[in-house]
């Protein structure tokens, strides 16, 4: 569920998708589910020559997937704070299988 | 119309209304009844009425065109009521009604049947394409 708190907190983040077609979609993170499904707003296409018919689209939803990457600003993420919080899973995770 | 709902003990539904708490975060809710684009994982680009889906974007869609897009040109082929397996949609995309005329500013609309067969044309031209290069680089073939 690391992945999933951490996805949490880049709502409403600028973030960068890029798809395993290699279509890269830019937005506003709306939201995120356990699967890590993706909800973008104010969507643009990086490469809008080859698809034209995403230029009416506002807001989109990304099946977990099909996503290759997501890039993230550096300023949105504490990496420090994201390196405590996969520490602190593990050791539960050790905990409770014994 | 209401569709009967599995009888299942306490636990089960509770354990379903947690996961359905988790899937609303990306729920598609807000998207029922919207106009969507669907991009599939073969290319295709569907356009319809979003009218129901579920945990795994399993997607129904009524009124569904097939949006082709060839060159300068676009067309929508009627396809009716159309059920998409979840694991072949790439993405959903909310259409803004206000921002179509930036496709039709860029494309020029024609019928389902001239899209077809410039469809077809472009496909036999890739082909031909190929053709040629095998005939130019034979030597290839050995590898």
């Amino acid at each position: 569920m690391l992945f999933f708190s951490f996805f949490k907190t880049l709502i409403n983040k600028e973030i960068e998708v890029e798809l395993k077609n290699s279509l890269t979609i830019k937005g506003t993170l709306q939201s995120i589910d356990q699967f890590m499904n993706l909800k973008l707003e104010n969507v643009s296409v990086a490469d809008v020559e080859n698809y034209p018919h995403l230029l009416s689209v506002k807001s989109c939803f990304v099946r977990a997937s099909v996503v290759r990457y997501v890039h993230l600003i550096h300023a949105d993420v504490d990496t420090e704070l994201l390196q405590d919080a996969t520490r602190r899973e593990y050791k539960e995770l050790k905990t409770r299988s014994g | 119309m209401d569709f009967p709902r599995e009888e299942g003990s306490n636990a089960g539904q509770k354990s379903m209304a947690s996961e359905l708490k988790l899937f609303g975060a990306s729920s598609l809710v807000d998207q029922l009844d919207k106009q969507v684009v669907v991009c599939l994982r073969d290319g295709r680009n569907i356009v319809g009425c979003l009218r129901s889906f579920d945990q795994f974007a399993n997607i129904v869609l009524e009124d569904a065109v097939e949006r082709i897009v060839v060159a300068e040109t676009f067309g929508d082929v009627p396809q009716g009521i159309f059920v998409i397996r979840g694991e072949n949609v790439m993405i959903l995309g909310e259409i803004d009604p206000s921002k179509e005329s930036l496709i039709t500013q860029r494309l020029q609309q024609v019928s389902a049947d001239e899209i077809k067969r410039a469809l077809q044309a472009q496909k036999e031209d890739k082909k031909a394409f190929q053709r040629k290069e095998k005939l130019e680089w034979p030597i290839q073939e050995d590898f």
